[in-house]
């Protein structure tokens, strides 16, 4: 968003909230006339100071907010830095929403957009870069996980259940990066002080149960499963999707029904509910 | 339209995430909860997993920060339908928002700013308030803001704007005395005049929490224990309320559930009949660099509630 070019504030109430956001929004706009115009000195404080606490509280309040929803972003990057590209996201894209936990919405988006290599050929452009994407964008995909609805409750554990019966539950997600970005995000929860990784291909799956998020490693064929169950919907046309990625339709069903294998792990991770109940879920 | 009533005497506490498990154990000594309605409105997860479980045991009310009421915007009525949808799952004894404006042309400063208090902002507001009132077909509870700066164009005190609110619309008050010294302070006035012109007969809940003194100015910061100059405001405002259900508000640095309750039970001290206005000793201003209304508590500490496999 480019800044406003400020006018003069009117009497009205329209004008005067006009003025006044774009002055918390961009400070340097302020002129002291028009500021000693609309707000009063007090006995210790000028106008400008007035207005100066609004100012000084609107991009540190919702610097903050940015911190807690990407804490391994800014542990990546340091807060200083970490502050000045939220800082500039802010100043583009101020919040549009009426709650906090949509101000980071856009940011994975922005950094893409506003990355300074943006415009070389892919394999030439800085892997820091990428993973800071890559970081920021499962970092906000984990955030939603949180309050997104889920099945609690509902969630099917019976290895009984015939393969038509079961449906991916509603909190989950597979995710895929350039980097391995859940391994970093856990290390960092942990306190382990992690090093920025080298590029290497990662899949996740991430299941909320009894409202906690769980990130689960994938290899490539269950990544590639998951991602056709989540398309189409039921187990049996979820294995006759794999040809269509190159992969062995009997190696995945033997992965898939081999004791301990993929469908009583992931039954026993949450995965699934009782796809008749979807209908009155 | 259902209005909000005193039948719930007492002291509450602010609904807080990380004091989410102890209430549910059982251990909050408290009355009642106030819980913050844009942390719940869009939850499908944990946030109103917790609202819920608290509101089958403490009576909850609601107290929202984005409702805009002030705002020259259009009013959101995504937002009011989703506040309603909330109210009707959780029963809230009455549902709350400030004298303020969030921001315009669609944006949210998250921020509670002032309004010039006019003739004309009167009448936009109370048109607003008629508006959401009939929409959610209850009465709207409406808190006295933190203020920092007093707009040049203001004619009626913050007291009187509120009285002829009240008589416009029908709504009720949320005095929080905590911000009437905020307000009072930073404006040169005397708190105890703002109390003496303010019409207590609509109050139906009041707020206390700590706030910065920063020498030149103070700033609701919330994140420290009342000030006693806070207190002996109360003292005056629960005998004037006749005792109207008070909430602590605790935001930054949040101590334990324990702590929180300790602090809020402080207001027992200042509740009995025999108790006077005692005028406040002096006490030394604190560091500056504050930020007022925080907001960071209502950001879910997320990645503490993530369990992650290493590969």
């Amino acid at each position: 968003m480019k800044p406003p070019i400020s006018g003069q504030a009117t009497a009205s109430l329209a004008g005067l909230q006009r003025w006044m956001q774009e002055v918390l929004l961009y400070p340097r706009l302020a002129n002291e006339e028009q500021v000693n115009n609309e707000v009063l000195a007090s006995s210790r404080l000028s106008a400008a100071d007035c207005l100066g606490v609004y100012q000084r509280s609107y991009y540190a309040r919702l610097l903050t907010c940015m911190r807690e929803q990407f804490p391994a972003l800014c542990y990546a990057l340091g807060s200083p830095v970490f502050n000045e590209f939220a800082r500039d996201y802010l100043l583009e894209l101020p919040s549009d929403s009426y709650t906090l936990y949509q101000l980071g919405r856009r940011f994975p988006g922005y950094l893409s957009d506003t990355r300074p290599d943006r415009e070389l050929p892919p394999n030439e452009r800085e892997h820091w870069i990428d993973f800071m994407i890559d970081l920021a964008d499962f970092e906000r995909e984990v955030f939603t996980m949180f309050d997104a609805p889920g099945d609690e409750g509902k969630l099917a554990d019976d290895v009984n259940l015939a393969d038509e019966e079961l449906a991916l539950q509603r909190c989950f997600k597979i995710h895929q990066a350039k980097f391995p970005v859940a391994r970093f995000y856990s290390l960092v929860r942990d306190e382990k002080n992690p090093e920025l990784p080298p590029l290497q291909t990662s899949q996740i799956a991430m299941v909320r149960v009894n409202y906690r998020t769980r990130l689960i490693p994938l290899t490539n064929p269950q990544y590639q499963f998951l991602l056709a169950l989540g398309r189409v919907g039921n187990v049996p046309s979820a294995f006759a999707a794999m040809d269509a990625v190159e992969l062995d339709v009997d190696d995945i069903r033997s992965a898939w029904l081999t004791p301990e294998g993929w469908r009583e792990q992931w039954l026993a991770s949450g995965f699934f509910v009782h796809a008749a109940g979807l209908s009155v879920a | 339209m259902l209005t909000a009533g005193k039948t719930e005497p007492g002291l509450g506490l602010g609904l807080r995430h990380c004091h989410a498990e102890q209430i549910l154990a059982g251990e909050a000594r408290v009355n009642w909860f106030e819980a913050i309605s844009e942390n719940y409105m869009d939850s499908g997860g944990k946030s109103l997993y917790i609202l819920r479980q608290v509101a089958e045991r403490y009576p909850v009310v609601l107290h929202g920060v984005s409702m805009s009421i002030g705002s020259t915007d259009p009013l959101d009525f995504g937002y009011l339908r989703k506040l309603k949808l909330l109210a009707a799952k959780v029963s809230p004894r009455w549902l709350s928002d400030h004298l303020c404006w969030t921001g315009i042309n669609g944006i949210n400063t998250h921020d509670l700013l002032p309004v010039p208090l006019t003739e004309e902002t009167l009448k936009h507001i109370a048109g607003r308030v008629n508006t959401v009132q009939d929409f959610l077909q209850r009465q709207l509870v409406l808190e006295n803001p933190s203020t920092y700066l007093s707009f040049a164009q203001s004619t009626i005190s913050e007291p009187d704007f509120l009285r002829a609110l009240v008589a416009e619309t029908g709504c009720a008050l949320l005095l929080d005395v905590n911000n009437v010294y905020v307000t009072s302070f930073n404006a040169d006035k005397d708190p105890l005049d703002y109390l003496n012109a303010f019409p207590f007969e609509h109050v139906v809940q009041m707020h206390l929490a700590g706030h910065e003194d920063c020498g030149t100015h103070v700033i609701d910061t919330h994140d420290r224990p009342v000030r006693p100059e806070v207190w002996e405001l109360f003292r005056l405002a629960w005998a004037r309320t006749g005792g109207a259900p008070t909430s602590l508000e605790w935001d930054g640095d949040i101590p334990s559930l324990a702590q929180c309750e300790a602090e809020l039970f402080k207001a027992q001290q200042y509740i009995s009949p025999s108790s006077e206005y005692r005028p406040p000793v002096d006490v030394q201003p604190g560091a500056s660099g504050s930020v007022s209304t925080p907001v960071s508590f209502m950001i879910p500490n997320v990645m503490d509630n993530t369990v992650g496999e290493i590969a």
